[in-house]
């Protein structure tokens, strides 16, 4: 296993993918330095609940792109090359395709991890008052970490099984887009897409007083049912993907 | 011989099945855009000019560019592959040809997807039961929104070609359309290419918010002429990386 882990990394070497999701970090930063300009909150208190609500938005927004094209560019590797074939002549399948998915998740558990610095260091910076609760911090890690988990899954998939990168990065596109929109259009029927739990595991909401213009955040309850739907889903998913790849393999029929 | 390149550029496209990714893409603001007016029909008075700010609300901010940039991606992808670099630069042809070639099928795609995202307005308008046409005035902007995206277009095809990854310029786009966003309400869309498609569909406004068609038009002259002559340089003096 570990010289396969060792391999995965040799073939993404001065390929710069960790350029892809510092961009977005860099891109995410310069938002919110923006957005707080116009941002009225009631109490200084909200800063917090304000930064959490606007990064779980622009999570929503960015991360199923760069999820799509995190994943594109590690599968698109074998299939440029077409060195699938060749690979599983001295390589599981299995093993194969739980490198590639672990691979993207250190990039995704990456970006998360220098998410929560950035907004230290930016709140830090603006002088927000008190710190992140531990509740946030578990809740921010459900919503953006694991949900990026089975963004990473449809999206490995989908780029490990077509050759024309185009459907996977149009699906991403358009998970960006549905993602958006569960924010805006709430319903039941978006329990079964995945980009929409960015959405169900919210944990902060916002009340706007047309009158004054502020904004107040308050605290939202979980929703327990997205999150089982969650953790039963992502492991079910799992199995069910590398069974997937094991049997039809690209390039090896 | 431009005629020819652009016969070339089709035919290479064929079996790519782009437009399935053009056809669906854009109904889902669609009947995103049509849900969301429906639900807050009591303060949207303005009826199609209300329906068009829902509607372009968040095609023209983050998806009008990403799509173009998929397209350019893909018609670079063909050259970087298999190494048609080699074949494509020993054609008896002008290099200049080949990039206004491929920039043709580039600017037919943002009007035909403009024209697209047009039909799929008027549809949701009476589906949600708005009475007589749109108004002739959101065709313009539709067109003129095309003609920003041509500016997009001229950029992400220097991209692709530079950048050999297939992703890599789309993310770009996108970043830049968000950037773009941000760029118009702080009032410099006029500077940044990304900006220009927005600026030009007069996304989610429901009165025409361009100040300055002058203005406009000498923005997207500067950009179009700018980035085309940095892709037909590149092509001239870089060598081939196949």
């Amino acid at each position: 296993m570990l010289r396969e882990w060792k391999t995965e990394w040799m073939k993404v070497r001065r390929r710069r993918i960790a350029l892809v999701p510092a961009a977005f970090l860099l891109f995410t930063f310069l938002w919110i330095s923006w957005a707080i300009r116009s941002a009225h909150m009631e109490s200084n208190e909200e800063n917090w609940k304000w930064l959490l609500m606007c990064l779980g938005l622009i999570n929503t927004l960015l991360m199923p792109t760069m999820i799509a094209m995190i994943a594109s560019r590690l599968c698109d590797v074998e299939l440029k090359g077409n060195t699938l074939k060749l690979l599983c002549t001295m390589e599981q399948k299995g093993h194969l395709f739980d490198m590639k998915l672990l691979t993207g998740a250190v990039y995704v558990s990456g970006y998360m991890a220098a998410e929560l610095v950035m907004m230290l260091v930016f709140a830090g910076l603006h002088g927000f008052a008190g710190g992140m609760t531990q509740r946030h911090l578990m809740c921010f890690l459900l919503q953006s970490g694991f949900v990026s988990l089975g963004v990473l899954l449809v999206q490995m998939l989908l780029s490990l099984f077509s050759v024309n990168q185009i459907l996977p990065l149009a699906v991403g596109l358009a998970g960006s887009f549905l993602g958006l929109f569960s924010w805006f259009l709430s319903s039941p029927l978006w329990r079964p897409v995945v980009w929409a739990y960015y959405n169900l595991l919210g944990y902060i909401g916002q009340n706007w007083d047309e009158s004054t213009r502020i904004v107040s955040y308050y605290e939202v309850p979980m929703d327990w049912s997205a999150v089982i739907t969650l953790l039963v889903v992502l492991p079910l998913g799992y199995i069910l993907g590398r069974q997937l790849f094991i049997r039809r393999t690209p390039g090896c029929d | 011989m431009l005629t020819a390149c652009i016969k070339t550029e089709q035919m290479k496209l064929k079996h790519s099945h782009l437009w399935l990714v053009f056809l669906a893409i854009p109904l889902l603001p669609t009947v995103l855009g049509a849900g969301n007016y429906v639900n807050n029909i009591g303060i949207l008075k303005s009826e199609w000019y209300s329906l068009w700010t829902q509607h372009s609300l968040f095609y023209a901010n983050f998806f009008y560019g990403p799509l173009i940039a998929i397209y350019c991606s893909y018609i670079w992808r063909v050259e970087h592959l298999n190494y048609n670099w080699n074949s494509l630069m020993t054609m008896p042809t002008a290099e200049r040809d080949i990039f206004l070639a491929k920039l043709f099928l580039a600017l037919r795609c943002t009007v035909i997807l403009q024209l697209w995202v047009g039909v799929l307005f008027a549809i949701s308008g009476k589906l949600v039961g708005l009475q007589g046409l749109p108004p002739l005035e959101i065709l313009l902007w539709l067109l003129r929104g095309s003609l920003g995206g041509m500016v997009t277009a001229a950029l992400q095809l220097v991209l692709s070609m530079v950048i050999r990854s297939f992703a890599l310029p789309i993310a770009i786009a996108l970043l830049g359309s968000v950037a773009g966003f941000l760029m118009t309400s702080s009032g410099y869309g006029m500077i940044w290419p990304y900006s220009l498609m927005m600026m030009g569909m007069n996304a989610n406004k429901n009165t025409d918010a361009l100040s300055s068609p002058v203005g406009f038009a000498a923005a997207l002259c500067v950009f179009l002429v700018l980035f085309i002559s940095m892709g037909i340089w590149y092509l001239k003096h870089k060598d081939v990386h196949a």
